[in-house]
């Protein structure tokens, strides 16, 4: 404690307070000196010059109270007197300040997860300027038909639009099958791919670790294929070698050079913040999807665009320029699916953070990390009350000696504020803690999914300057809203009576235990709605795990099946029947997305009805399936029949997830689908 | 002078006091307000000094730290432009009560 002993002697006596006495001192010697000149002995005269001056003391504190304005020297005093309050009372400090710390750590870990997820910029070059573009469907639809175009789309888009801005495209994440260097042809990996334009790096990146990025001549779909790996693949897979680069990786049956590597911090463009393991020029479509060559085919939707804008371009004039492109390609393309707007928000990590969907869920788990907030302060209420009682006789005292009621008020919110922030302080260290173990379960969570397998899911929690920002207020909100009451209510102490007999007239006391039970009934009651909430959560996942989701479970098993995009129908049919031939095996069916994983979205139209082919979209989930699904799943059919073993174009492949929903239209009409480029399917 | 007096006596006291003189210490304007109201007014000593540093604080006064007649460190008001600008404006409002005050009591 030396350290806030010596600091507290540095500020004792504070050049004001030290001005004040002087000022005073000088007063009082002058009438002194006057006095004697009048006759009077020495003691006569100061006695007479105290008599006429008034009690010195609270003369003081009342020109001190009149100079708060230069404020920062009766803070100082004020802190000093709550720390050595709190020194002098450690029990107290301790309970409150990890209560606090409690309340306002869940908080700001709350608030350093949304700030990870909606606020943080991505870490690029100029991230605030970056910004994704958004279409907006006449149909409605959202999701990845907003954020998604094809390539001949997006050159459309570039070539009209480069007076307004710099345009950059990344596709979805691919998997594919690779042979590292060094490895041998039986150790085949699964690599994550991303495909991007000739552009992307250098409007995104300053500089690579390691190599370089893309040449415009290493972009055309003739030159030799070539890759830049990321940071974390890097180190993962190659231990940070330099020398990996120039050296190659054969990805399907192409040989791919590795050309650099992407910066440490570089993690793509978001939405979902999935880091693949390498990228590739958009060109080597082929080579990296031999199985679906979409580079060509003006309404395959696979890149997501990015947009920069020139300097001095307003967002409403490229939006207002991109829906001019958007309409003209439409109509060129025959697109059904209108686009009514296009937007530009800034690129954040998870895309879209402006829907109705995302503000309510913030909101439901802000009141409850609220809750708690507001258990730990009625807690602290409690105590200051408590505590105030206790110090009635010091407050009475100082009352007595002059201090102003606003001096007192000062003096306890202060104190109350101090408590507060050393919470927050605390609460803070701790949130460090809770978000990083948010970070790896969340992690683990959406790598056990599977939604793309084993490529690194990164989600930014580290606290910021908004983090920090928002923990000061939360903290300096708490000491003034929970020390207000006790404040005011012990300022007010009347000074005689609390003197004489400690104030405990029955009257005061009743008033007083009435709010303390208020609190301590109302922290009861949020205690146990949250611990209901909790409750009812756990008994929620409970349900969710053993809830039968229409198919078999148990005995079922996914393989996932690495051979480029769409494998060829004969090979599917191979795969099938190697299979089914081991034993031990029952059945084996292909699906495009397993239950449970996602489904395809597919326009159609219900067989007599009037609206358009879209109509049913969003409505219509579909997934592309071998014969064998049904029966392997367990998945009985309702209504119809199966598919016939390959019996060319596969018809109405029916849905598991809305199935009940199908079965209601088909049964008054047939339900006819017009998808089908059975691209995928046993033929 | 009782302590709840009429609001802004007080301060009408010593804005005037500083404006006869050039600059004094607070224990001067105790004396020259005795002095000038022919013993009249007795300012309770101690309460003048919160008054001060109020009136510096808003402006009205300026101060600065010298040596008295006597030899003595001592802390000098003076008036500031602002503080000119407040006599004028509380010497109207004085008059004003006064005069509400004598109306009222001439009321029969």
């Amino acid at each position: 404690m030396g350290i806030v002993r010596r600091l507290s002697a540095l500020m004792k006596q504070s050049r004001v307070e030290r001005e004040i006495d002087e000022e005073l001192r000088s007063h009082l010697e002058m009438r002194a000196a006057d006095n004697v000149v009048q006759g009077m002995t020495k003691e006569e005269a100061s006695r007479d010059a105290r008599l006429r001056f008034g009690n010195p003391v609270a003369v003081k504190e009342s020109v001190q109270a009149e100079d708060v304005a230069l404020g920062i020297e009766s803070l100082f005093a004020d802190l000093r007197y709550g720390l050595r309050g709190c020194l002098k009372n450690p029990g107290f400090t301790v309970v409150a300040v990890l209560t606090l710390a409690l309340g306002i750590g869940v908080n700001t870990t709350f608030f350093t997860a949304y700030d990870g997820v909606a606020l943080k910029s991505l870490p690029v070059k100029d991230a605030d300027g970056l910004l994704r573009v958004e279409q907006w469907l006449a149909s409605g639809a959202t999701g990845d038909p907003q954020f998604f175009f094809s390539w001949p789309e997006y050159l459309y888009y570039r070539d009209h639009s480069r007076d307004l801005m710099e345009t950059i495209v990344a596709s979805r994440l691919i998997s594919v099958p690779a042979i590292p260097p060094g490895a041998s042809v039986a150790s085949a990996e699964t690599l994550q791919g991303q495909m991007v334009s000739d552009n992307y790096f250098p409007t995104l990146a300053s500089s690579a670790a390691a190599g370089r990025f893309f040449l415009a001549e290493e972009t055309r779909p003739a030159a030799e294929p070539v890759m830049v790996l990321s940071y974390p693949f890097w180190q993962r897979r190659f231990d940070a070698d330099p020398s990996i680069v120039g050296k190659t990786m054969k990805v399907n049956d192409a040989t791919f050079t590795i050309i650099g590597v992407a910066p440490r911090d570089f993690i793509g463009t978001g939405a979902p913040p999935l880091v693949p393991d390498f990228w590739a020029p958009v060109a080597m479509q082929a080579r990296l999807e031999p199985g679906h060559l979409w580079l060509e085919q003006p309404n395959d939707s696979q890149l997501q665009m990015l947009a920069r804008l020139r300097p001095g371009i307003s967002r409403s004039q490229a939006e207002a320029q991109f829906l001019l492109l958007a309409e003209q390609w439409g109509r060129a393309n025959h697109h059904q699916d209108k686009t009514i707007a296009i937007t530009l928000e800034r690129a954040s990590f998870f895309g879209e953070t402006n829907t109705v969907w995302f503000r309510g869920v913030v909101a439901l788990l802000m009141a409850v990390v609220g809750l708690v907030l507001l258990i730990a302060c009625a807690n602290l209420a409690n105590m200051l009350m408590a505590r105030g009682n206790m110090r009635r006789h010091e407050i009475a005292v100082r009352r007595a000696l002059g201090a102003s009621r606003t001096r007192l008020l000062r003096q306890l919110l202060t104190e109350s504020i101090l408590l507060a922030l050393m919470g927050g302080a605390a609460g803070l260290l701790l949130s460090v803690w809770m978000s990083h173990l948010l970070g790896v379960v969340l992690t683990q969570m959406v790598q056990s999914l599977q939604i793309v397998g084993g490529s690194a899911f990164t989600l930014n929690l580290t606290a910021d300057i908004r983090v920090y920002a928002y923990t000061l207020l939360l903290s300096l909100g708490t000491g003034v809203i929970f020390g207000l009451y006790p404040a005011l209510r012990f300022s007010k102490a009347d000074a005689i009576s609390a003197l004489k007999d400690e104030g405990a007239t029955s009257g005061q006391q009743t008033t007083r235990s009435r709010l303390r039970s208020l609190l301590v009934g109302g922290q009861f009651a949020v205690s146990l709605f949250l611990l209901i909430s909790a409750g009812l959560l756990i008994q929620g996942i409970r349900r969710s795990l053993t809830v039968d989701p229409g198919y078999e479970t148990k005995r079922v098993f996914f393989v996932s099946l690495n051979a480029g995009r769409r494998p060829s129908p004969a090979l599917q049919r191979a795969v099938i029947n190697r299979l089914e031939s081991m034993p031990g095996v029952a059945s084996v069916a292909i699906a495009s997305k397993p239950p449970g994983t996602g489904t395809y979205t597919v326009p159609a139209i219900v067989e007599g009805s009037r609206g358009s082919e879209w109509s049913l979209r969003g409505g219509a989930l579909g997934d592309l399936v071998s014969p064998g699904y049904f029966h392997t799943m367990n998945v009985p059919i309702l209504w119809g029949r199966n598919f016939y073993p390959a019996g060319g174009r596969i018809r109405s492949p029916r849905r598991d997830s809305k199935r009940s929903n199908c079965e209601a239209i088909m049964a008054r009409r047939r339900c006819h689908w017009k998808t089908a480029q059975a691209g995928f399917g046993v033929q | 002078m009782a302590r709840n007096d009429l609001q802004g006596t007080l301060d009408l006291l010593i804005l005037k006091t500083l404006s006869q003189t050039r600059s004094l210490h607070g224990y001067g304007i105790v004396l020259h307000i005795q002095n000038a109201s022919d013993e009249l007014l007795q300012v309770e000593e101690g309460s003048l000094y919160p008054a001060l540093h109020r009136m510096e604080q808003s402006g009205w006064l300026s101060s600065e730290w010298a040596l008295s007649e006597s030899n003595r460190r001592a802390k000098y008001y003076k008036l500031t432009l602002a503080g000119r600008k407040q006599l004028v404006e509380a010497e109207k409002n004085w008059e004003q009560l006064m005069k509400g005050v004598q109306t009222m009591l001439r009321f029969a």
